[in-house]
């Protein structure tokens, strides 16, 4: 959602890139979309209009599908960038890029002394430093960055308050110590233990993370002969206040050839998931069991939980099993998966049915170049109808629902969820316990790396709870028209 | 005046993508006070994006006065416009 600057100049920057590529003038208009943005003697949010431009430069060759980090040449131009884009026969990872040059790297150490500091006698900062790192200097006190070792005995101790904790946004937000400063003390990804869920480009003041697109690849395609399928994830009938034939309309009218409902696949997920459940757990040793179709957090368990790969169910996700009963149906068709999520980005990557991914912001800069309004467009039912089991899964508690209606009615008293509703430290902790210690009234647990579920996820359109409702309510009109 | 301070949000697909969607939680920022003078609806797109002269999305109408490029900001210190008009 945009309840900041710098997610709307992120959108107006994608909208202009999807008309320049509907429209055929990309290689040729390029490399004037950061001058028109930062034109000469206007604003710019910067020291001056040229950085302005020059970080701008960078966004596009991230929505081209560029690593900033793997810039050789400064002086290639866009357009060059963008004829390579045009040409490529794949993507790749990974997924997030830093551009260093919009990292402000906020600040070298957390604790900061304010105009607040009196100099005062006691001096109790300069004291209790156990570093020596604070000295008085022309009547107030000083943090030497090299020396202080953010223990926060200053702030504590302080009579005037005057000394505060400044968080850096990305890294206080991410949930596995992934980003952090370099030499330089700009931001950098450590990929080996990214779980590529978004917080940090969500949550970045300066906008200076952002997603590889496959913006170009997608658009290139649908301007060509070949069939292309979008397949939504269910969090989409949130996104717009329209009903979901409406949406899959307006996806129409963007020149795809067909959609479908990755609920479809959910539906599969959740009956496979309700098997695994009785084998592993009912019946089985496992004392628990936990979900896996969130990819952000299959990722974690890889890379930071290995303990607890074995109590994660072996089911495959919406995405997987929809992608695989489209391509069985259409050999040759190109599969486009529109999601609210990052992560899914790096899992169909390893994915041999799903061809690109495009997020639900990408998408909707995709209607604003178009021209296309959702709420005009002409309706179209997709073919095959999903059930409510699998419309749910974008809500929390939706995935635990859905296993509970796969399993016999013997079973169902004996499923006792819960839902971890977005993924944090303090979360990750309790996971880990979980595996020498099982809390005793849980038998399955749904994980969700985003807070609210996927309509909380890190390229939504919505507000969370206003996707959330109006799923539910399109789940309920919809059981009672069947 | 009676009656209160109609602010319609338009959802058209340029305005929500680009702003829309986040100023529908509009009503969580006013004071208590505020609230009770003030009814926020969504409306659909009023057009206003087809010309260039309104000024860029999102489009936000306090009565009938437009207000482009809308953030929470701008809309609020519109309402207080009409708030003054019926106060004094």
């Amino acid at each position: 959602m945009v309840d900041n600057n710098a997610i709307r100049i992120k959108r107006e920057l994608i909208t202009k890139i999807s008309e320049l590529t509907f429209e055929g003038r990309l290689v040729e208009e390029i490399d004037r979309v950061p001058i028109e943005k930062f034109p000469k003697g206007g604003t710019s949010t910067r020291c001056c209009v040229y950085k302005s431009r020059a970080i701008t430069k960078y966004r596009i060759m991230a929505l081209l599908g560029f690593r900033v980090e793997d810039e050789e040449d400064e002086l290639k131009s866009l357009s060059e960038y963008a004829k390579e884009s045009l040409d490529r026969r794949n993507v790749s990872s990974p997924v997030l890029t830093v551009i260093d040059e919009a990292c402000s790297a906020c600040v070298r150490v957390n604790y900061f002394v304010t105009d607040a500091c009196k100099g005062c006698l006691a001096r109790p900062c300069v004291i209790n430093c156990p570093k020596g790192a604070i000295e008085i200097r022309d009547g107030r006190a000083h943090i030497d960055p090299d020396k202080c070792v953010n223990c926060g005995l200053c702030m504590k101790v302080c009579p005037y308050h005057a000394i505060i904790y400044v968080p850096v946004p990305c890294e206080d937000i991410c949930p596995v110590g992934a980003i952090s400063k370099d030499e330089t003390g700009k931001e950098h990804i450590d990929y080996e233990k990214c779980i590529y869920c978004g917080k940090c480009m969500v949550v970045c003041p300066f906008s200076a993370i952002v997603e590889c697109s496959q913006l170009i690849d997608v658009i290139k395609h649908l301007k060509s002969d070949r069939k292309v399928i979008a397949l939504f994830a269910p969090a989409l009938v949130g996104q717009f206040r329209a009903p979901m034939e409406k949406i899959a309309g307006a996806i129409i009218e963007l020149g795809f050839d067909d959609v479908y409902e990755v609920a479809l696949g959910a539906e599969v997920t959740a009956h496979n998931e309700a098997i695994e459940f009785k084998e592993r757990v009912l019946e089985g040793e496992n004392k628990f069991m936990t979900s896996s179709c969130c990819p952000a957090y299959v990722e974690m368990v890889k890379k930071h939980i290995p303990e607890l790969k074995s109590f994660v169910s072996t089911t495959r996700s919406p995405m997987h099993y929809t992608a695989q009963m489209l391509r069985e149906k259409f050999p040759n068709a190109v599969l486009v998966f529109i999601s609210p999520c990052v992560a899914k980005r790096n899992e169909a990557l390893h994915d041999e049915y799903v061809d690109y991914v495009l997020s639900f912001e990408e998408l909707g800069c995709m209607f604003i170049a178009k021209g296309i309004d959702v709420d005009s467009a002409k309706e179209y039912t997709p073919k095959q109808r999903a059930h409510k089991s699998g419309r749910g899964f974008p809500v929390i508690g939706g995935v635990s629902e859905a296993l509970r209606s796969y399993l016999s009615d013997g079973d169902k008293q004996r499923l006792a969820p819960m839902p971890i509703n977005g993924i944090d430290r303090k979360s990750i902790t309790l996971l880990k316990a979980m595996t020498n210690k099982p809390l005793p009234n849980v038998n399955f647990v749904e994980v969700m790396t985003c807070e609210g579920g996927c309509v909380g996820g890190p390229t939504v359109i919505s507000l969370p709870k206003i996707a959330s409702s109006k799923i539910k309510k399109w789940i309920e009109s919809d059981e009672a028209n069947k | 005046m009676k009656g209160k301070i109609t602010v319609q949000i338009c959802t058209g697909t340029s305005c929500y993508v680009l702003g829309g969607a986040s100023l529908l939680d509009l009503e969580k920022n006013l004071s208590e006070d505020l609230k009770k003078k003030v009814e926020i609806k969504g409306a659909t797109c009023f057009g206003f994006c087809k010309d260039k002269k309104y000024g860029k999305p999102p489009f936000v109408l306090v009565e009938n006065e437009l207000v482009s490029e809308a953030d929470l900001h701008k809309v609020i210190k519109k309402i207080m416009q009409y708030v003054d008009k019926v106060v004094g």
